[in-house]
């Protein structure tokens, strides 16, 4: 069987985190599109980029390859159930102030159509429906390079206060 | 670093049961499939029809930017042990996609919870479709995460 190999490398999550929690959440955002905040080890481990954000929503870029592959010959379901749950947490952060953390509660995913390399980057879009003073609600939606619609997903965040 | 097989056998393995394609990933005729070394599972030395179960042991590569683990990682282990176990009950040239998959978060993952255990199991049959269940819990038996999948069976 013919091996592939991929190195990952990544920075300090826990002292990025730590010191990202002076900056509310929208400059923590253009302080990652200017380089000065580090990508998260699991956005490189599957190889996701945040390409977009503002008040409220956001875009990730997601690279669908091999590596993602589950039995099937596709991308795992879990895989891109995670990329929309980013994406969803990037809109909720987009809205935090400094020092606010959240976590995801729960997640309802539909994969739609199967992904897989050929289908060229997918871009999933996350909004925020609405933001309460602990918990927060959002969708999302993965499209693929033509407008096709490969999963869609709803959250509720639970938002932690300093 | 990831180390990989060529994923295509599996594709063209629809000739054999799911539960027979299992057992050849897991003698090694068959490719493990490439999402468990991603995340570094540990799947397929537990399954028989019906019940699959996959561990971790979490590591920094699964952070989040909030310093602890992606809570995408919980939904792909939840994944993979739904999907493994709706796999081992389909029958030859049958094959089977997820189409639905949800998940409760009850506790935070970090590095410190040591080696998480999460088993599959098929609810069960319809038709097309196929009913799943899993839970994340620790070696206390401490409960992370649970949720509930659908698949839908497919014909060659």
């Amino acid at each position: 069987m013919s091996k592939r190999t991929r190195t990952i490398t990544w920075e300090d999550p826990v002292a990025a985190a730590e010191s990202a929690r002076a900056m509310d959440g929208m400059q923590r955002l253009k302080n990652y599109a200017a380089g000065s905040v580090p990508a998260s080890p699991f956005a490189l481990t599957i190889d996701t980029e945040i390409t977009g954000f503002a008040e409220g929503s956001a875009e990730i870029t997601f690279h669908p390859a091999e590596f993602h592959y589950d039995i099937t010959g596709f991308v795992a379901a879990g895989v891109l159930a995670a990329v929309l749950d980013s994406v969803m947490g990037v809109a909720l952060q987009s809205q935090l102030p400094a020092g606010a953390g959240f976590v995801t509660l729960e997640i309802s995913v539909n994969t739609i159509r199967p992904v897989s390399a050929p289908c060229g980057d997918i871009k999933a879009e996350g909004t925020v429906l609405h933001l309460g003073r602990r918990i927060a609600y959002s969708e999302a939606r993965a499209v693929d390079g033509e407008g096709q619609i490969c999963a869609s997903a709803t959250s509720s965040l639970l938002v932690m206060h300093p | 670093m990831i180390t990989w097989d060529d994923q295509a056998p599996l594709k063209q393995s629809r000739e054999l049961t799911g539960i027979e394609t299992l057992r050849r990933v897991a003698g090694g005729a068959l490719p493990r499939p490439a999402v468990s070394s991603l995340f570094g599972w540990d799947d397929l030395s537990e399954f028989d029809a019906g019940r699959a179960v996959a561990s971790f042991l979490p590591e920094e590569r699964h952070y989040s930017p909030l310093g602890v683990v992606h809570g995408g990682v919980a939904m792909s282990l939840l994944d993979t042990a739904m999907a493994t176990a709706a796999h081992s009950v389909v029958e030859a040239s049958e094959s089977c996609v997820t189409t639905q998959l949800k998940a409760l978060f009850v506790r935070v993952i970090t590095r410190g919870v040591g080696r998480l255990r999460c088993e599959g199991t098929v609810l069960h049959r319809e038709g097309d479709l196929i009913e799943t269940k899993a839970s994340i819990v620790d070696e206390r038996g401490k409960r992370y995460a649970h949720g509930t999948g659908m698949c839908r069976v497919q014909r060659a």
